[in-house]
Order: structure tokens, then sequence, then C-alpha cells
């Protein structure tokens, strides 16, 4: 299955933001109780490199947002989510993974043990490396976007200190209405170069806007 | 409407990549030290600030056009603003960007339309769109449709194989081009004829009920007819999902298989027999590529990786492999190889859909 995600609910103070699984179950797709989901989440620069940012995963059965530090820069998130089937008894070829109360285990051989019991179950400890195109596993990479630092920082002073100037519906001071149609211009369009999947682009549009608009 | 839906979604793409476009020529050249009171730059910022405002007084948050400009009684009021907005896209040009509203749901796969005319030949991949019909009957018969709507010129790459005695294969290309129902089929190049003649086998299109369709003539039953329909508009030649962070890649040196850029599928099938029960019609229509590992593994490990492409089988071992017969995939070694059949009954084997990449 394909799973969704979106970065939103950013806290008012723009320390934390959740990403939110937006994907499909049920249907074509595996129901959600059958899954354990393990969730990587980068933020990914202009240059293509990663930045590893913590995600809590110690609720997999059930969650559907993950709550997470938002760095300064805004841009570009990458997340990848694994699903693990959720153990059931039966026989299993070497190479599957499952998850079983609270572990995550890979089968090193043909196995009808049940995990942990014997040592035909490896614990798996680090889940990008070793199942990373496993297909027992369902998993995706997502682009996320985030623009919160540029939309609500010195823009939104900007934006709000140009709410005053307007009266009856006409605008008095031209240069702050200029002020605020480049930046939001510009936001929007690193957002529509991020829609249009020209990710690199849409970065280096919205560290332009960080580094000089919103500074 | 004065404008026909197609000029009006031509000229809204163009904006939608004039948007994109110029935010990124803007930041460019400010990080090359160009100021704001620079002509061209100015005009750059100013065509960004009135096409943003435009496309936002005239589309809602879902890429539709507003009820006041699409009702009959505003049709001149929007096509002056149409005018204003082809002309501020100047240059700009591309496939629909799509909107995404007030939520920032993830691209996960950019297609180029799919084929329904005589079967899938897999499923839709950046770069085209493949298509195949494996029989084509006398006088002929569709092997490719779509919406006329998403382009106005296609490019095509084909292979026909005739199957009777006397007749051959060819390969080739052509480029098809349409306007309202007028369409025409011109360079069609292709290889010389291989193994027979194949003559009379000829590509015509037409334009039915907003469809495209092209058909393939033959002169006789049973042609197998696959090829990939290339609309450049769509086109692009890296994976929308993107490679996975730095780090976890592990063969970045080609030929490798590139499955984990796409949704992996994958089916449990009995092995019975040593014969797969696994329809070949199936491989065609979901797979470019497939790899195949049989569990327990068989004794010679190079049997535990062969891909299939269609009806074809690419990599053999030298000491036996994977063979079509009829609509499955028997499994089968050399009789020197010392097959025994007791070691794989009731194994299971792992189908991995995949890419694979020279």
């Amino acid at each position: 299955m394909t799973f969704l995600t979106a970065i939103e609910n950013w806290a008012s103070d723009l320390s934390t933001a959740q990403l939110r699984d937006l994907s499909q179950y049920g249907g074509s797709n595996p129901l959600r109780s059958a899954l354990a989901l393990y969730v990587y989440l980068y933020k990914r620069d202009a240059q293509n490199n990663d930045t590893p940012i913590t995600i809590d995963n110690t609720n997999p059965l059930t969650a559907n947002s993950w709550t997470f530090a938002l760095p300064a820069p805004d841009g570009v998130f990458v997340a990848i989510v694994y699903g693990f089937y959720i153990w059931t008894a039966g026989t299993y070829p070497a190479g599957t993974a499952r998850y079983h109360n609270g572990v995550y285990y890979k089968a090193n051989t043909s196995t009808f043990s049940t995990p942990g019991a014997d040592s035909t179950w490896d614990v798996l400890t680090d889940i990008q490396a070793e199942v990373t195109g496993n297909t027992s596993v369902e998993q995706t990479q997502t682009y996320n976007w985030s623009a919160a630092h540029s939309m609500t920082g010195p823009l939104g002073d900007i934006l709000a200190d140009f709410g005053p100037t307007v009266r009856n519906g006409k605008c008095r001071d031209l240069d702050r209405l200029t002020n605020v149609l480049y930046g939001a211009a510009m936001i929007e369009s690193a957002f529509t170069n991020f829609r249009a999947g020209d990710y690199q682009d849409a970065q280096s549009v919205i560290d332009y806007v960080q580094a000089n608009l919103a500074a | 409407m004065i404008r026909t839906s197609t000029e009006i979604n031509v000229i809204l793409n163009k904006a939608q990549q004039a948007l994109a476009q110029l935010g990124v020529q803007i930041s460019e050249a400010a990080n090359a030290g160009v100021e704001n009171i620079d002509p061209d730059q100015r005009d750059r910022i100013i065509r960004l600030e009135t096409i943003r405002a435009i496309l936002q007084t005239i589309l809602t948050s879902d890429g539709a056009i507003v009820a006041y400009f699409s009702a009959p009684a505003n049709a001149k009021k929007f096509n002056n603003i149409l005018d204003g907005l082809a002309a501020l896209s100047k240059q700009y040009s591309g496939p629909f960007i799509p909107m995404l509203g007030t939520r920032n749901i993830p691209i996960a796969f950019y297609g180029s339309g799919g084929s329904g005319g005589g079967g899938s030949g897999g499923p839709v991949t950046p770069g085209g769109t493949t298509f195949q019909n494996l029989s084509v009957n006398s006088p002929g018969e569709v092997v490719d449709t779509f919406n006329a709507n998403i382009s106005s010129f296609a490019y095509y790459m084909y292979s026909v194989q005739g199957v009777n005695i006397g007749e051959g294969n060819r390969s080739g290309f052509f480029i098809l081009s349409w306007k309202g129902t007028d369409v025409t089929i011109s360079g069609d190049v292709s290889t010389s004829e291989v193994g027979g003649n194949t003559d009379n086998v000829f590509f015509s299109a037409a334009i039915v009920s907003g469809q495209v369709q092209l058909t393939c003539n033959v002169p006789s039953n049973n042609w197998t007819v696959r090829g990939t329909r290339i609309l450049f508009q769509n086109i692009s030649f890296s994976s929308a999902q993107g490679d996975f962070p730095n780090g976890i890649r592990t063969d970045t040196s080609g030929p490798f298989w590139v499955d984990r850029r796409y949704e992996i599928t994958w089916d449990m099938v009995s092995l019975s027999s040593r014969t797969l029960d696994f329809p070949l019609t199936y491989l065609n229509s979901h797979c470019l590529g497939i790899v195949i590992h049989p569990s327990p593994p068989l004794q010679d490990n190079a049997l535990n990786l062969d891909y299939v492409d269609g009806a074809n089988i690419n990599t053999m071992s030298p000491e036996g492999g994977w063979q079509v017969i009829a609509d499955s995939i028997t499994m089968y070694r050399k009789p020197s190889g010392g097959f025994d059949s007791a070691t794989y009954n009731n194994a299971t084997a792992v189908i991995t859909m995949r890419h694979y990449i020279e």
C-alpha cells in the first residue's frame, strides 16, 4: 500500500508540528489494526542532504500522527513509513519481517515459531537498514511541506502592520502592500514548485524567503 | 465559454508553471546580487505577484474555476482575464500542477495517463506509458486509448511481432499529432523486418468521443503489439517519490533494481509440482519485471534471482531457470542438475515487482 502523510498542527510558538497519517486503510489496503507503523522523518535541504528528526515510535499500533520538534528551516521534509504486519500463527519464509508484542522481528529461516520463542527470528535493531526493500513490509517514502516559519514570522508581522493601512478598501501604503505581496507570492511559488515535484527548486525559493524576506 | 476547456487548461497550466519558475528565477537572481530595482527583476516580481493574485481570484482552493467566472454571463470578463494571464505567463509552459488545497498531501506518484485500449502493458511510469495488445487480428485492433485533452501530440515507440509462417518482427517510432477531431501520424521510422515480413502492418489513429485511439492494422491474425507512449508535457525522468535519504542505498552503481522507489506489491504463490500457478497475463498487466525468490532456496543460488519481462525470461542460470509455458511460469533444472522434486513441492515463492535500470 502507499502511505500518505502531511505536516500539520503547528504549535503556536512553532516549537512542534505533527506528521499526520492520511493513508487509506481497508479495501485493497490492509486495515490499520493489522499494521504496526514505524516512521522516520528527515529535513531535506536544497542539496538533498538529510537531517534526521526524532520521531516517537512508541505507539505503533494506533498512532495516526507523530509530534516532532519543528526545525527552523522551512521546506521539504521526507518521511518514510514502514508498516509491519502484526505476527499471527503460521509458517513464514526466511526474510519475513513481523511485529510481535512491541518488538520487530525478521525470520532468519523458514519458521512457524512464535517470534522470540527461539532463534529463528532475529530482533530488528535498525529497521531502516534492515527492512528497506523487504517485500514483507509495507513501506512508502513521502514528501511533506512546511512553510510555517516563513508565513508566521516577520512576514506575518508585515501582514499585521499592513492591515491598519487599509481604509475603506483602499491601501494607503503601496510599499507595505508590495512587501506583503512579494513575500506571499514567493512562498506560494515555493509551494507550487513543491506541488510540481520540483523539490530542490521549492527548497531553494523558501530558503531565499527565510534568509532575505522573513529575516 | 469563449475559449475551449483545453485552451483554458493550457493557460492555467502556463500560469502555474510561471508562478513556480518565476520564484526560482527571482531568488536565483537575487542570490546573484541582482537588486529589486533591476528592470528585469522588477518585471519578474510584478508578474509573480499579479499571476498569483489572478489565480487566487479565479480558482478555488482545489483548482476549479470559481462559479462566477464559469458562468456564461461573465464569459467575456473571464476571457479578458485569461488574455492577461497568458501574456503574463509568456514563455512558461508545462503540465498541470495539482492543487493540494489547504492540506499538504504529499505527492506519491506522477503518471501521464493510463492506457485504455488493448490492455495496459504495465504501470504508468515516469517517462512514458506502456501499452500492448498481444493478439491483434485482421484487419486491425485498437492498441492504445487515452484522453485527447491531456495533450496535442504524443511520441510512440512500438514493436510488432507476427507468429504465422513467413511473418517477422519490426520495431520503430512515430509522432502523433491532433487538433479537435483531426489526427495524423508522421515520421514512422522502423527497423528492417527480421525473421520474416511485416507487410501491410501499419498504425492509424482517430479521435473518438474525446479519446485518442491508436489502431494497429494487420493483414492476418495474432499479431503481438507492444510499445510505449510518451506525452512530453508529463514526462519525468526521475521518480516523483525521489530517492531515499542518503546512507541507506547500498546499490548505487548500475545496473540495479529500484523497486524501492515505488509502492511494493507482492504475492505469495504456491509452488506445486514445480509450476507457479501465476497467470502470465497478470504479470503483463502489473509489472515491468519481477524477481522470484523461491523458498526454501534452491540449491543453486543463481536460480533464485531471475526476472521476467513480459513473456521473455531475461536471465537464465547455467544450471536451469524459469520457463514460460502456456500461461504459467515453470521452474526447471537440467537433468544433470539432479532436480529433486520433493524438495520443492508445496514451497512458496515471493514475486517482487521491480524496474531494472541499466
